[in-house]
């Protein structure tokens, strides 16, 4: 079920009033039947695969706190993660003509819950049925946020009053994703699956506002998701992780992936850099390097290893083919080029007299990460590593700035007439997002003093407005045939 | 909270009804000279009127008919089909709009299908009883959903309603006399791309269609219109295709059983099977363009 449905509507129409009127102590029971309403809904066979991981996750998590040997709880951990990353391979790697929705996202959260009880950093769950709603809570189980379970646990079994003002804020997050979804990320979709489709018929300008585009469909359709997912799990009482902090305003690549996806650079840094790191071999070499006098290197060495290693899976996590690793590798090495030549860097600044803190070169650097962060999405949104090369080949051979050019490059929209007012619209909505996410990192900036920021006054005081005009771009401006996400195919 | 909540519910309905309400009843009242059901209304008195889908719009070249034949003018939509035209027609009469002669576009492909609007530009271009008069047709069809009900009545052509200003110079500088401008003339393809493309052809001809056939027929004879039914050229891929032949065959016995004159490519000794005419099965390139052009001159000043 998708949220941008009329079922989901109808579904939260019947759940909501139940969930606040049924006795408190049931009330996480109904949101289980809801999300195996919700999770099985046209796809009854996802089940099986939502019980295994369940089943496994809560007779390992048992067992891990009921073991004393520390051997056993290793091999026991050890079984069972494989287990689970081997179903995970085999549904997304090996060509299975079924799709298991979220697999990706309940199996990345079984990981984070298994190894926080190994670790002793939570206990395990004594209820089946309520590790069950822990995976799969419906708002999260689609597409995230990867909710650790000691945080998650204490939110969902709790009994929660009906909260008017949190009631209100969660719709209006909906809205707001709603607007993102079904304004500006369905809106651009058309025309940068169309030039995408077909590379080689497009000139130059197409393909890099297709690229350009993308940048701002991927951000408005998965942060667009999440404002609903978490818009919801507040209309039911349930605060959740938040997995976007308005990235195209990072400074710096690691910037950019502490304010995107969040929890999944969490999850990744928790559960594999830093186990990478502190592991025999990865310490041995550290260790040996020191040995031989190479301090620096002793340190580096490490970090180098655990990012590649990160970056590496973080690519192949997003699918099987060749340029989700190629997409994975260009972040990783962007990181691991920035630790590397940090001192070069510093020392240049300082010869050319450059005040970091100063607004152009803020500016300069914000500029600089949204251009390396766009390149990275020619690699995602390639299917092929000659549709990579297809691009490039466009944008450097068929780059034309002439008249005709630039109105052959407003075409794709809709490919007739109508494509000048349907790029409009586009403009507008991305300019209202744009201006409200400015806004908001110049309030984030100066957060400290106690003046209100301009986005409070224009945007946080006049909630409602906002949202009646959201609304009505929605209804009248939304493109409603796609109800799929992005991110649901990972 | 609650009654500021309850105010912008209601102001965004009431804003939302409004904006609706008056798109489909008064869009047809803007300026439109240059295309469209309201820039022929807009000129009164035509003498040779064309109505077609986009066939006629890439195939005539109509500043180079004007010169060989006079006052002469075109309406097309994307995919018209004779249901539509057969509405376009009526809101131009109901108009008082003189029209001595009527070439409306000969096109079995459009004619095997139930109601559809694959143009919704239409919708801007004519009245609420129009729009009524289409809805019902199209709600009549087992493909219609609640969603299609919503996009004809709420989504369509919004973008150009909030761009008019911009958008409709813009829009209107590419069509002259109602047809397409030379700059928009697409190029030859070669023979081997025109047979890869897919040809899809569905069978017979739907009754909606035929019956808008027949009353298109009547408001011409009603009207004191001479009407030519005239098949604009298809490529021979197309053109030799036993669904599209047998409907052809089956449209044409139909209006000439009825008292019409129907004009098929065969009879302007049209080649359909040279590439360079074309630039793909439905529509004529530059070259095609002139060459169908200079036929349908001499059909009509052979007619005069």
């Amino acid at each position: 079920m998708s949220f941008v449905s009329f079922a989901f509507l109808l579904f939260m129409i019947i759940l909501l009033p139940v969930y606040y009127l049924c006795p408190k102590n049931k009330q996480w029971l109904l949101l289980l039947c809801g999300s195996l309403v919700f999770y099985v809904w046209k796809m009854p066979y996802q089940l099986l695969f939502l019980l295994f991981s369940t089943v496994t996750g809560y007779v390992c998590g048992r067992r891990l706190e009921k073991t004393e040997s520390e051997q056993a709880r290793k091999v026991i951990l050890a079984v069972t993660v494989l287990a689970n990353v081997i179903v995970l391979a085999v549904t997304k790697y090996f060509g299975l003509p079924i799709s298991i929705l979220g697999i990706s996202f309940y199996t990345f959260m079984l990981i984070s819950y298994l190894a926080d009880v190994y670790w002793g950093f939570s206990a395990s769950q004594g209820n089946f049925a309520k590790f069950l709603l822990y995976l799969s809570f419906f708002p999260q189980i689609t597409q995230g946020p990867i909710n650790s379970y000691s945080e998650m646990s204490t939110r969902l079994y709790a009994r929660h009053n009906f909260d008017k003002e949190r009631f209100v804020a969660g719709l209006y997050r909906i809205v707001c994703g709603l607007f993102k979804k079904l304004v500006i990320a369905s809106r651009l979709s058309v025309y940068v699956d169309r030039v995408y489709s077909n590379l080689d018929a497009y000139g130059g300008l197409p393909i890099l506002l297709a690229t350009f585009f993308y940048a701002f469909q991927m951000y408005c359709d998965f942060s667009g998701y999440m404002d609903m997912a978490i818009g919801i799990s507040e209309l039911f009482g349930i605060s959740m992780a938040e997995n976007f902090n308005l990235p195209y305003f990072s400074q710096s690549i690691p910037e950019y992936w502490r304010r995107w996806h969040i929890t999944l650079g969490t999850w990744f840094r928790s559960y594999v850099y830093y186990p990478v790191i502190r592991s025999t071999p990865v310490k041995s070499v550290a260790k040996y390097l020191k040995a031989h006098n190479r301090k620096s290197a002793a340190k580096l060495v490490p970090t180098i290893i655990g990012l590649l290693v990160v970056w590496i899976l973080t690519g192949i996590w997003h699918g099987s083919g060749a340029h989700y690793v190629v997409w994975g590798l260009w972040h990783g090495l962007l990181i691991i080029g920035g630790v590397l030549l940090t001192n070069v860097f510093t020392k240049q600044k300082k010869a050319l007299h450059i005040n970091e803190d100063s607004k152009a070169f803020c500016l300069f650097r914000i500029v600089r990460t949204f251009i390396l962060v766009d390149i990275s999405y020619i690699f995602f949104r390639a299917e092929s590593l000659s549709d990579i090369k297809s691009v490039f080949v466009g944008l450097f051979t068929r780059m034309h700035f002439d008249i005709a050019s630039i109105k052959d490059a407003i075409l794709p929209f809709t490919e007739d007439n109508t494509s000048v007012s349907y790029a409009a619209v586009c403009a507008v909505a991305l300019l209202m997002l744009v201006a409200s996410e400015v806004l908001k990192y110049r309030s984030e900036a100066s957060s400290q003093t106690d003046v209100p920021s301009l986005y409070d006054k224009l945007i946080g005081r006049h909630k409602y407005l906002c949202c009646a005009i959201m609304l009505l771009m929605i209804l009248l401006f939304g493109v409603f045939g796609q109800s799929s996400f992005i991110y649901a195919k990972y | 909270m609650k009654k500021k909540l309850i105010i912008t519910i209601c102001i965004t309905v009431f804003l939302f009804a409004a904006i609706v309400y008056a798109k489909n009843a008064y869009s047809y009242l803007l300026p439109n000279s240059a295309m469209g059901v309201q820039s022929v209304i807009a000129r009164g008195e035509v003498d040779t009127l064309f109505i077609g889908s986009s066939a006629y719009r890439k195939g005539i070249d109509m500043p180079m008919l004007q010169k060989k034949c006079g006052d002469v003018f075109m309406l097309t939509y994307n995919g018209n089909e004779p249901m539509n035209i057969a509405v376009e027609l009526s809101e131009i009469l109901a108009a008082g709009t003189k029209i001595h002669r009527l070439v409306v576009d000969f096109n079995p492909s459009m004619a095997d299908r139930g109601a559809d609007l694959s143009d919704k530009r239409l919708l801007w271009d004519v009245g609420l009883a129009a729009k009524v008069r289409l809805w019902k047709y199209i709600a009549q069809e087992e493909s219609t959903k609640a969603f299609t009900f919503y996009d004809f009545w709420v989504l369509s052509n919004n973008d150009y309603m909030v761009t008019y200003p911009v958008a409709y110079p813009l829009i209107s500088s590419r069509y002259e006399l109602g047809g397409g401008i030379a700059s928009e003339d697409t190029p030859g393809a070669d023979e081997e791309t025109l047979m890869n493309l897919p040809l899809v052809e569905n069978p017979g001809i739907h009754p909606l269609q035929q019956s808008s056939v027949d009353e298109i027929m009547k408001m011409c004879d009603q009207n004191g219109i001479e009407l030519i039914w005239l098949e604009a050229p298809r490529y021979r891929k197309m053109a030799d295709d036993p669904n599209y032949r047998d409907k052809k065959q089956n449209l044409s016995e139909h209006i000439r059983a009825n008292g019409g004159r129907v004009i098929v490519s065969e009879d302007m000794n049209f080649d359909n099977g040279d590439a360079s005419y074309f630039a793909d099965l439905t529509h004529m390139s530059k070259q095609g363009k002139q060459v169908f052009t200079d036929k349908i001159a001499a059909i009509l000043n052979e007619n005069n």
